[in-house]
């Protein structure tokens, strides 16, 4: 057994792993670290595809950053969606999460309920909000406009027995036609698609010893105890995640937009891909797109270290301690 | 609080190794709170789903009427004279009559007549529609879902079958150059662009749903493949820099796809592969999604490397055993690959939209979109049609939960 041998084996595995990841190798090349160069370089260009690109320097990043309304619109309006749409959602998807992890009878209905949203096409989904927040004939309008609350004592009315009410909200804001009321029409929505972070927040629940809890009932804790002190800590990395993808998602926002309001009233609904979109394919500015993408990628990796530094704060690794795995 | 708390021994819990407290009233009061919390939330999130699903069943003029009605409904239809007439009740000298409607003058009048076996029978008067109270009935309008699978063509254009016009096509093949009856261009198209055409004309939403699948299809099948392959590459082979490879492949994934977005489009076009399906397929036979990759990688390191080990003694190669041992064992996740890949790019719309350009082309996610455009307002269309898009992935969710379920929490409790 000499070495000569021995190296022969390992070249064969060599090659063999390398067929293997081939495909991926020569995808990351070509369509992933390639571009990648190519999109620096172009990010520093003005190119409208039919042209040559021509190097004008960081003045796309320049007028981006300190003179274009819109990128800050842009900005503006995916951060002020991603403040409202994750807390909320983040907390609901864990309230449904904890809800159904009660072991209440016909749970999987309620799971694929609650799933269901997060599984249908973008635009499908997009078209069925934009009817149900139509301000005339749309059915939360239509809700809001009816006479549910109770305003007076019941009385009789040409020998009928009534109760006067009031409309819950008599003149209801006409949502994605105002440019106030249509970033929160978007918030709205996403809160129907809340079952795809509960699914991850089950499964984290489930993967908590009982033992805890029992142990903590021993020793007289409350519900509320109980929940502050295992609950939260134990799914603290699953947070963690829903988090970190949950500000992703928020740059990801496009078909709704696209769709829904094609990013107006007035600008209200810019979201950041969707004016990435229009800079690229109908205002033909692909070096401005370009050096867009590459801000966005600044803007993720900050807030997603800046996630995980605090969480060595909040997050608990149980394997840390325990050492298993 | 004092809580009663007695262990009672059930014979059946023993067996399962528990001890099942009585439930206080506390409890159970939790329990009815959260069953209603769970039905609240359960009722507002099918809300939508019925506003759709209704409104799609209704005729576009109840569309607008308000306050809507819960159950689409449409007048009941009496013949008088030979002619179909809406039913309607009137009040006449203090008493309700049911009256047919049987000119409709256009102008807010319309012309009834009284129908027999009422006081007034048979006499016609002239009121203003807003007098008519219209007796209706519950009744779903599925006409709505023909209309728009049509492409919101209320009747097709010709009432040419689809048998009828390949034969004439091969008619006219045969004709060849000579200007043959049924149009002298139908000689020199092929026969899918023959099919193509019909179906454009008659039924779009089947040539793009066809579209759809082959798409969806094809890239599902280069997704498993390539993933499956690659996966095992880093599972179970020793390479040099497979760790180094590993590590970037992880870093992958944090990359936001705008990055690549504008210089992968310039590499399509330039290939000229703008306005086909290649753009939407190929990269997908390229390692398939690092997502996956990662995926099957996990869940290959849990298979025991025994089971590699027993087919290497029997003389099974390293694609041997990926054939034979890894691949079988991998049914669920690669099923879970299967179906999340299914999903993504059934709903891809950015894709899509940048790629592709002539209408026959269009996918199910697309020709939405483009028929909100030309029905902007016939909502009745459009929550047919968005009903339609969505029903395969209802349907495929509902065969295989299991699987969504279970992708979804590999991925989001080991990530």
């Amino acid at each position: 057994m000499g070495k000569p041998r021995m190296s022969r084996l390992a070249r064969k595995e060599a090659i063999e792993g390398y067929v293997c990841i081939l495909p991926w190798l020569l995808g990351f090349l070509v369509f992933t670290f390639g571009p990648m160069i190519f999109s620096i370089y172009i990010a520093m260009c003005d190119w409208d595809i039919i042209n040559p690109p021509k190097f004008i320097g960081l003045a796309n990043f320049q007028q981006a950053l300190f003179d274009d309304f819109r990128f800050a619109q842009a900005i503006k309006v995916t951060i002020t969606y991603a403040i409202f749409a994750l807390p909320l959602g983040l907390t609901g998807s864990l309230l449904v999460a904890i809800l159904l992890n009660q072991n209440v009878r016909g749970m999987n209905w309620f799971r694929t309920i609650f799933y269901i949203p997060a599984v249908l096409p973008g635009i499908a989904v997009a078209m069925v909000w934009r009817w149900i927040f139509n301000p005339e004939n749309g059915i939360l309008n239509v809700f809001l406009r009816s006479k549910l609350i109770p305003a007076g004592l019941p009385h009789f009315v040409h020998g009928k027995l009534t109760i006067p009410t009031l409309p819950v909200i008599p003149e209801p804001p006409a949502w994605l036609a105002t440019p106030e009321w249509a970033l929160p029409a978007f918030v709205i929505m996403s809160l129907w698609g809340i079952g795809g972070g509960m699914i991850i927040y089950l499964a984290g629940l489930q993967s908590i010893p009982t033992q805890l809890y029992e142990a903590a009932e021993i020793d007289g804790a409350s519900p509320i105890q109980k929940f502050r002190k295992i609950t939260l800590p134990m799914i603290s990395p699953t947070i963690f995640f829903n988090l970190v993808m949950g500000v992703i998602g928020s740059f990801q926002v496009f078909t709704s937009s696209f769709v829904m309001t094609g990013g107006g009233p007035a600008y209200a609904t810019l979201f950041y891909l969707l004016y990435l979109y229009q800079k690229a394919f109908q205002y033909f500015q692909m070096g401005y797109a370009a050096a867009m993408a590459w801000i966005l990628f600044v803007i993720i990796l900050v807030c997603t270290l800046v996630i995980f530094k605090t969480s060595a704060a909040w997050v608990y690794y149980e394997a840390e301690l325990k050492g298993k795995r | 609080m004092s809580k009663t708390q007695s262990e009672i021994r059930n014979p059946k819990s023993e067996i399962r190794g528990e001890r099942i407290r009585k439930k206080s009233t506390t409890e159970r009061t939790a329990k009815t709170i959260t069953y209603i919390l769970l039905v609240i939330g359960s009722v507002l999130i099918l809300i939508p789903f019925y506003w759709m699903v209704s409104s799609s069943l209704k005729d576009p003029a109840m569309i607008f009427k308000s306050p809507p009605e819960w159950l689409p409904t449409q007048q009941v239809k009496i013949a008088v004279d030979g002619k179909e007439c809406g039913l309607s009740t009137l009040a006449v000298g203090g008493q309700t009559v049911k009256v047919a409607e049987i000119i409709d003058h256009g102008d807010g009048r319309k012309t009834v007549q009284v129908l027999k076996g009422q006081p007034n029978a048979g006499q016609t008067l002239t009121v203003e529609r807003s007098k008519l109270t219209e007796i209706r009935r519950v009744a779903p309008k599925g006409e709505n879902y023909l209309e728009a699978l049509r492409g919101g063509v209320a009747v097709p254009p010709d009432d040419k079958g689809l048998m009828r016009t390949v034969r004439e096509w091969k008619k006219a093949q045969k004709a060849e150059a000579q200007e043959s009856s049924v149009g002298p261009r139908l000689g020199e198209i092929t026969l899918w662009q023959c099919i193509k055409d019909w179906l454009m004309s008659h039924w779009p939403f089947a040539l793009y749903l066809l579209n759809t699948c082959t798409i969806t299809f094809i890239a599902l099948i280069g997704q498993v493949a390539s993933a499956s392959i690659v996966a095992y590459g880093f599972a179970r082979i020793r390479f040099p820099l497979r760790d180094f490879w590993f590590i970037v492949l992880i870093s992958t994934i944090m990359l936001p796809p705008q990055v690549t977005l504008i210089p992968i489009f310039k590499i399509f076009t330039s290939l000229g592969w703008y306005d086909t399906f290649y753009p939407l397929t190929v990269p997908a036979f390229f390692g398939g999604g690092v997502f996956f990759i990662f995926l099957l990688r996990q869940y290959y390191m849990t298979i025991p490397i025994e089971m590699d080990e027993a087919a290497k003694i029997d003389g099974a190669g390293t694609f041997g055993i990926f054939w034979r041992i890894i691949l079988p064992q991998a049914k669920p996740v690669l099923a879970t690959v299967a179906i999340f890949s299914f999903m993504w790019h059934w709903n891809d719309f950015l894709g899509p939209l940048i790629y592709l350009g002539e209408p026959t082309k269009r996918t199910l996610a697309l020709a939405l979109w483009s028929f909100q455009g030309e029905h902007a307002t016939d909502w009745h269309l459009l929550m047919a049609a968005a009903t339609v898009v969505m029903l395969p992935l209802l349907i495929l969710f509902f065969c295989a939960q299991k699987y969504f379920i279970q992708g979804v929490v590999i991925s989001g409790v080991k990530g």
